[in-house]
């Protein structure tokens, strides 16, 4: 550990490091405490400006964004009552009525004393547990490794409850979408239409740019959210939280460990682990009447798990190479450009990446409390900016970062599609998320079972005769033997 | 906000929202696609004469699996869903909208080789602008303002390459200007 601890802070000694560990942090901040933005479109436009940076500083700059972002979505949630993101929908609940009790820097205080928490224990457990699980990986074969990416995906659909079937259908979109131009077992070029621009496949890029960033901007195009400015002044006295929050250990403690425990699973995420830490905090507390009126533990309860999920949720992607949600498939990406391996020999190959990570996202921490200490009033503000110049803005910039790739309209065009796609399915309330990982995760896993069923001669039984495949496929079925049952039943209910 | 709407909220909720349709749709263009199956994914298609494999590294297996999965989801879907009763008015309304952003942004890319960088996003950003409904003073500033930005953050700040655009083959500017331009 204190090897790994050494080499990390020698990957920081340098200034890119640190303008993207500082870029990364004010961005996620900013596009956190922005409602209607998020780290999702912010981690989908510099995307590209990624691919051309070191894979340390691309990924750090996109886990800046990712982890920064809920600390930032808590400042419009307590001030104005609006989360920043979906996350921090738990926090207006005690956030906001504590500020309109006249103590915002109360509770801006220990949303960030509780995040910073989170973060760091988070981090703290990504440094113990992501390197066994990646020795143990290297005992998994290739029909394991697939049937992890298959369970990943699974995991995902199951957490859309109620939209399970819609999440499927999604999932199976983006499976085939990955699917298009040149393969290259039998050289065969599918659904390319005859068409040389397809043969490439799909851009990846212009792809998440039009789900994610596009069609959000379509979106933010036709709202009319109204803002009471006069909510956002906020004065700097914000360090009486980071004592405050001493008096609540178990709940601080229980609420990262679901975060954390949560964060590892895929598909699972920041919702369902603040729901369990805000259930448990109120249920454990001496005072369960105050929670949803201005409750501390309430706001620590949702802060802490929330942002002790991001770096949890770089343990799979790092140990195994599977990312459980969107934000660590589009950073799956980066490794993928750069022609990095995550998964048992990352660490092996690449441990000064590893130990620069793991180091950086603590010193990550330090600087987002650092920025929101001194910047809270003027980003506080952030969340009155209109919605539509949002979008104005939004729209030029992925213009220009389609375009800006290999210089083709037809790149440009398939950001557009994608983007009327995805402002289509975020109307009808149809989940983007399965999509973006079935088109991550579809190669990897066709080429984990191609491998597998190869080297098996053609036998299928080799799913079920590998103990490890054997568990996966258990769970796999018995996760769609539910979901489907539940389907029947509301379809059933619904008469 | 969109990522509570994703993972919260059921596609079939109290608001009419064409879920059903979209999901049909799906379903369609899936069963299409799947019949296209053959013609689409013929092995050795792009002239490779040597196979590798068996039937496991066939081509139209993993496009197979995706639409099949496609169209049984989409269908059970939809089926499942509630009826709902949509405003096409007022969709067609909304996405004749989404259309005319889209379109302008593609004339907008095109332009880009003609008129070059600046004054193909100061255009497309003062179509974007009345889009979005701002007038007066707004509809000036804003798309000034966000041109100034881009040209900072791309041509500046990361110093991105454009095609030289064929104004400044017709007008004569300074070299460095055309580099921001």
């Amino acid at each position: 550990m204190l090897e790994t601890t050494l080499l990390g802070i020698q990957q920081l000694a340098s200034i890119e490091i640190w303008i993207v560990l500082v870029a990364g942090s004010l961005l996620g901040i900013i596009l956190g405490a922005i409602p209607g933005i998020g780290p999702g479109v912010g981690i989908a436009l510099l995307l590209p400006v990624t691919y051309a940076m070191e894979p340390l500083q691309g990924i750090t700059l996109l886990m800046g964004l990712y982890a920064a972002g809920w600390y930032g979505g808590a400042i419009p949630a307590i001030t104005i009552n609006t989360p920043g993101t979906g996350v921090n929908v738990l926090t207006t609940y005690d956030g906001y009525p504590m500020a309109k009790d006249g103590q915002p820097q109360r509770a801006l205080s220990l949303a960030y004393a509780s995040s910073f928490f989170g973060g760091i224990f988070a981090v703290i457990v990504l440094m113990v547990a992501a390197w066994p699980l990646a020795a143990l990986s290297k005992y998994l074969t290739s029909v394991d490794l697939g049937m992890a990416a298959l369970l990943a995906m699974v995991l995902v659909v199951v957490a859309h409850r109620g939209a399970e079937l819609a999440s499927f259908a999604m999932l199976g979109v983006g499976l085939f979408v990955s699917t298009i131009g040149l393969e290259t077992a039998y050289g065969s070029a599918r659904y390319t239409f005859d068409t040389t621009w397809m043969m490439a496949g799909v851009p990846l890029i212009s792809m998440i740019l039009g789900l994610f960033a596009l069609s959000q901007a379509f979106s933010l195009l036709f709202s009319d959210r109204k803002i009471d400015k006069s909510k956002t002044e906020i004065d700097r006295r914000l360090l009486g939280g980071f004592i405050e929050v001493c008096r609540y250990p178990k709940v601080l403690l229980r609420s990262a460990g679901f975060g954390v425990g949560m964060g590892v699973l895929p598909g699972v995420g920041e919702f369902l682990a603040q729901f369990f830490a805000y259930t448990t905090a109120r249920s454990g507390s001496k005072t369960p009447e105050r929670f949803g009126k201005g409750a501390p533990e309430g706001i620590i309860a949702s802060e802490t798990a929330n942002n002790a999920v991001p770096p949890a949720a770089l343990v799979p992607l790092l140990s195994l190479g599977i990312p459980g949600e969107a934000f660590t498939a589009m950073m799956l990406t980066v490794f993928i450009v750069h022609g990095v391996d995550p998964g048992p020999t990352l660490f092996a190959d690449h441990k000064d990446f590893v130990a620069g990570l793991y180091v950086s996202l603590f010193v990550m921490n330090f600087l987002i409390v650092g920025i929101l200490l001194v910047g809270t009033n003027w980003i506080a503000k952030l969340a009155t900016i209109n919605d539509r110049l949002l979008a104005v803005i939004i729209m030029c910039l992925v213009m220009v970062g389609t375009f800006s790739r290999n210089y083709r309209l037809t790149d440009t065009i398939i950001a557009i599609f994608f983007g009327l796609v995805g402002f289509a399915l975020r109307r009808a309330n149809i989940p983007l998320v399965p999509m973006i990982l079935g088109l991550v995760l579809g190669p990897i896993m066709e080429r984990y079972f191609r491998q597998g069923i190869g080297a098996a001669g053609g036998d299928l039984t080799i799913f079920v005769t590998r103990p490890v495949s054997l568990v996966f496929l258990v769970i796999i079925c018995l996760l769609v033997v539910t979901s489907v049952r539940n389907a029947v039943r509301r379809l059933t209910a619904g008469g | 906000m969109g990522e509570v709407n994703e993972k919260n909220a059921s596609p079939f909720g109290s608001e009419p929202t064409g879920g059903r349709y979209l999901l049909g749709a799906i379903f369609v263009i899936a069963l299409i696609l799947l019949t296209l199956i053959g013609d689409q994914t013929t092995p050795g298609s792009t002239g490779q004469t040597e196979m590798s494999g068996g039937w496991w590294a066939e081509p139209a297996v993993a496009p197979a699996v995706a639409l099949t999965l496609t169209i049984v989801a989409a269908a059970l879907a939809a089926v499942s869903s509630r009826w709902e009763k949509v405003d096409f008015r007022g969709a067609v309304s909304v996405y004749g909208r989404a259309f005319g952003v889209a379109g302008s942004m593609i004339v907008a890319v095109m332009l880009m080789k003609v008129l070059g960088f600046a004054l193909s996003i100061l255009i497309f950003a003062f179509c974007v602008t009345f889009m979005a409904g701002f007038r007066g003073v707004r509809l000036a500033i804003i798309p000034i303002g966000t041109t100034i930005a881009m040209v900072l953050i791309f041509r500046v700040g990361f110093a991105i390459w454009f095609p030289r655009p064929m104004l400044f083959k017709w007008i004569d500017i300074p070299i460095k200007l055309q580099g921001l331009l």
